[in-house]
């Protein structure tokens, strides 16, 4: 199934796109899909990154869906 | 009592008058905080601040930021946060909290400000004056 994974800030940055479209095997945690990506970049790969799935924050064993939107949150620093 | 405003803006945020004119007559206390972008940080000149939102979750999560904060309290709040590029300065962050008694405005403002600063997705980039940058 296919997801979307939307990037921000230092991620975005990274991965020179602010979303990607991934293939994601049946089973496949919101956690395994962010460390899969995370690992294509050693500038990242130990930045503490949230998840949230269609806009809300998820634990890491949130199950994906097809066509789910998958966004890696980092650190936030508003305000 | 009790009326919330939140937005998310790339336009200038003003200082609202201090007459008061717009608040609940039975507000006898009016805390007003703004957040400006500083002209340094960790000892290095910055010359603005790009700020970046997932504006779709922000919006929602500024929404129930303020919620949990007012939780019942009799205070009417406003909170406006601006993203895209803001000059040194200049408003990034801005909440207005009436209430009655000085103590639950002074409350509802410090929570709510330090939970956007947990959970809210926004970001911010420094400028320095080396024209190098750094997301915090």
């Amino acid at each position: 199934m296919k997801i979307e994974v939307l990037l921000f800030a230092q991620l975005k940055d990274a991965f020179q796109t602010d979303r990607r479209v991934v293939e994601v095997a049946e089973g496949r945690t919101a956690r395994d899909v962010a460390a899969a990506l995370l690992q294509e970049h050693p500038t990242i790969a130990a930045l503490p990154v949230s998840l949230a799935v269609n806009e809300e924050f998820v634990g890491d064993e949130c199950c994906l869906r097809e066509g789910d939107r998958l966004a890696l949150i980092p650190p936030v620093s508003g305000g | 009592m009790g009326k919330t405003n939140v937005t998310i803006t790339d336009r200038p945020i003003q200082k609202r008058d201090d007459s008061g004119a717009d608040f609940d007559p039975g507000s006898g206390a009016v805390i007003t905080f703004a957040g400006v972008v500083r002209n340094q940080n960790d000892d290095r000149p910055v010359t603005g601040i790009y700020y970046e939102c997932y504006r779709e979750m922000a919006e929602r999560e500024l929404r129930r930021v303020v919620d949990e904060g007012v939780d019942g309290q009799e205070v009417d709040i406003s909170v406006v946060h601006r993203i895209g590029e803001v000059a040194v300065g200049e408003i990034s962050l801005l909440v207005v909290v009436a209430s009655p008694h000085r103590q639950a405005a002074f409350d509802v403002c410090q929570q709510v400000i330090d939970t956007i600063k947990e959970r809210v997705p926004i970001w911010k980039k420094e400028h320095y004056a080396d024209e190098s940058t750094r997301w915090l």
